[in-house]
């Protein structure tokens, strides 16, 4: 996975918690790569999830609220990184219906190593859209997570309720977006 | 902070520097090697490119790729030169506006020919259609066509060769056999009348130098009776010998001797005319027939005219009054003397066939004119037959080009006429027509020139 979403995950923990509860968690994890990333490099996933159970006992949180939690912090960060994919759009919906086509197509052009997930958005009214996250890394809780930070970027109220997974897997997730009257 | 966190995040950075720019080295080393890969198959493409070019301008037909919406999507020189049609205007357009209206049909069914040759990995069946220029031009050509999936789309491509030359070149070809084998005919039929009429003169000859002697003998025996008479009339006279002139006068009675002395003359007379009327037409026929005469020789043209209609008498005789008002200073002209002759009689005769075509009573007329107009010999027909129609007008000259009934006419008599006098003789024919008043056609022939003349004299 790209290197953008490891670091922005130490930054976060340094401003939601201390620089020292980072370097604590890197030093119990001890990934492979020790934690020296640059966001144009490629990681192994799995040092993000190691990295996230050590904060997890850190802080007595639990990991699927920290992912989502990050995956919020990290909308607006990607928002920082790359303005250009937001510009001219006015809703969630909208953006999101995009997504795959146009921002994560964008990042295998970048990258070609890139693995986004595949997010297919299926409308159901003007109140209503279902989105589908499938990939195997199982980061489910981050796309919900991201998800909210989208729908908070656009101030908008819509309620994201996360279906029951329809395997134990955890490689395909289903949300169900409903905006709020 | 404190001193040993910014130590431990220093020596990352400093390893994630690294990576970065061993990151980006390899990529930039990555995306010269593609960018050399493309520029290299760039240019190969592009020489193929031009290689293909060349070889589609260089092909002797025209070559069309066409695209499932009938549009022309790629095209070569010789389709821009064969329909006269800019390449810009090629491209876009749709191929069947190449064909002339007719031919659209056929060129459709040649597209479902091209599957049929699709399958059978055949690509020679060529189908005869007629192309259209830009300027509205027909011109005959052959088509083939084959249909090719290219990137999962189908298109055609369509071979029109331009085959007007090599038509013209055939039937000119078989317009010189035909010419030929017309006057290897009139040659042999020349030949063989002038040994006919050959072979005729001599016994007339004869007959006539006989009849000659007839007339004066007869002139002589009537002298003879005539002192024969006077003898019996003086015996009568003087009553002896009564018996014997008595038998002699039953004899002269029983021969009706008077009317002998009277038509015994006229008799050999109108044989003499008869015979004179037979060695005129046989010199006629050997004057007409000239076998082998290739070369022009200076022809009084009046004279010639003369010798035709006595060969062709029995042509017109019957359906016509031939009257000739012939210019007797007109000078002699170069002439190929046996294509003249021909060309006089094939005009008498159509003259003679339009006379009888108009289906009158009465017999027509055919005027035969002769005159000089500056350097211009000028021979007119005319007739009072049926005429041409305006819109026959146009064909008259055309070979096998006729209106007669079957076995009439080969079509060939004006088509010779006009060949022979305009590129033979370097003169002009023309025709003026009114339905069901007559025909006049004008021969003009030019005369030589005051010099030449001089020199050929
Ligand atoms: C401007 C907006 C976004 C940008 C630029 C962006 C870009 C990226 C990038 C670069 C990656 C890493 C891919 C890799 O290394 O293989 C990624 C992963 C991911 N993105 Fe996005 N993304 C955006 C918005 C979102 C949103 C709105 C969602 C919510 C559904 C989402 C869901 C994910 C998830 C869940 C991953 C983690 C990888 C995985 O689960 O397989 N992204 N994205």
């Amino acid at each position: 996975m790209k290197g953008i979403i490891f670091t922005e995950f130490l930054e976060m923990v340094d401003t939601k918690f201390t620089p020292e509860t980072t370097e604590r968690i890197i030093e119990r994890a001890n990934v492979p790569s020790g934690c020296a990333y640059t966001t144009i490099g490629t990681y192994d996933h799995r040092e993000l999830v190691q990295l996230v159970v050590e904060l997890s006992k850190e802080t007595g949180t639990n990991v699927p609220d920290l992912v989502r939690t990050y995956g919020f912090y990290l909308f607006e960060r990607l928002v920082r990184a790359y303005p250009r994919f937001l510009s001219g759009i006015k809703d969630a919906f909208t953006f999101l219906e995009g997504l795959e086509t146009i921002v994560h197509q964008e990042v295998r052009k970048l990258y070609s190593d890139a693995k986004p997930p595949r997010i297919i958005c299926t409308r159901d009214g003007e109140q209503r859209m279902e989105v589908l996250y499938e990939s195997e890394r199982c980061l489910a809780d981050a796309a919900h997570g991201l998800l909210l930070g989208c729908i908070d970027y656009f101030g908008e109220e819509i309620d994201v309720r996360q279906e029951d997974a329809e395997d134990e897997s955890g490689q395909r997730v289903r949300f169900l977006l409903t905006k709020q009257a | 902070m404190d001193a040993d966190v910014l130590k431990k995040r220093l020596a990352r950075e400093k390893i994630a520097r690294r990576q970065a720019e061993s990151l980006l080295e390899t990529k930039s080393r990555d995306l010269f090697l593609a960018s050399e890969q493309v520029t290299k198959s760039a240019q190969q493409i592009k020489a193929q490119s031009q290689q293909v070019q060349a070889v589609l301008d260089h092909a002797m037909a025209a070559i069309f790729l066409v695209d499932e919406n009938e549009q022309i999507i790629r095209a070569n020189r010789i389709a821009e030169l064969t329909f006269e049609t800019a390449m810009d205007d090629l491209l876009g357009m749709n191929l069947f506006e190449l064909f002339s209206a007719d031919a659209r049909e056929a060129a459709r069914k040649c597209d479902a020919v091209s599957e049929l040759n699709q399958e059978m990995n055949t690509s020679d069946k060529t189908i005869e259609l007629t192309g259209q220029r830009k300027g509205g031009a027909t011109f005959p050509m052959e088509l083939a066509a084959t249909e090719l999936d290219l990137d999962g789309s189908s298109f055609t491509v369509w071979i029109c060769k331009d085959v007007s030359s090599r038509k013209q070149a055939e039937e000119e070809r078989a317009k010189l056999e035909r010419e030929l084998a017309q006057s290897q005919k009139l040659e042999s039929l020349g030949t063989l009348a002038s040994g006919i009429a050959h072979e005729i003169n001599t016994p007339v000859q004869y007959v006539s130098d006989n009849c000659h002697f007839l007339r004066d003998a007869f002139a002589d025996l009537v002298a003879v009776l005539a002192a024969q008479n006077d003898l019996l009339e003086a015996a009568e006279a003087a009553g002896v010998l009564s018996e014997a002139v008595a038998k002699v006068r039953k004899s002269q009675d029983e021969a009706d001797l008077d009317f002998l002395k009277e038509e015994v003359p006229s008799s050999i007379e109108q044989t003499l005319d008869g015979v004179s009327r037979v060695s005129k037409i046989v010199t006629a026929v050997k004057e007409f027939s000239h076998p082998g005469t290739a070369e022009k020789s200076l022809v009084d043209l009046n004279k010639a005219i003369e010798t035709t209609l006595t060969v062709a008498r029995n042509e017109w005789k019957y359906l016509a009054e031939v009257e000739t008002d012939f210019d007797d200073a007109l000078p002699p002209v170069p002439c190929l003397p046996g294509e003249f002759n021909q060309v006089i009689l094939n005009m008498v005769i159509n003259a003679a066939h339009a006379i009888e075509s108009k289906k009158e009573e009465a017999l027509g007329k055919i005027t035969i004119k002769t005159a000089q107009r500056e350097r211009m010999a000028e021979i007119s027909i005319s007739d009072s037959g049926c005429g041409i129609s305006p819109e026959h007008k146009k064909q008259i000259f055309d070979p096998f080009f006729t209106t007669k009934g079957v076995g009439k006419g080969t079509g060939q008599g004006l088509s010779i006429a006009y060949a022979s006098i305009t590129q033979k003789h370097g003169g002009t024919i023309s025709v003026d027509s009114t339905p069901d008043v007559g025909t006049t056609f004008t021969i003009r022939l030019p005369l030589p020139d005051e010099t030449n003349l001089k020199e050929a004299v």
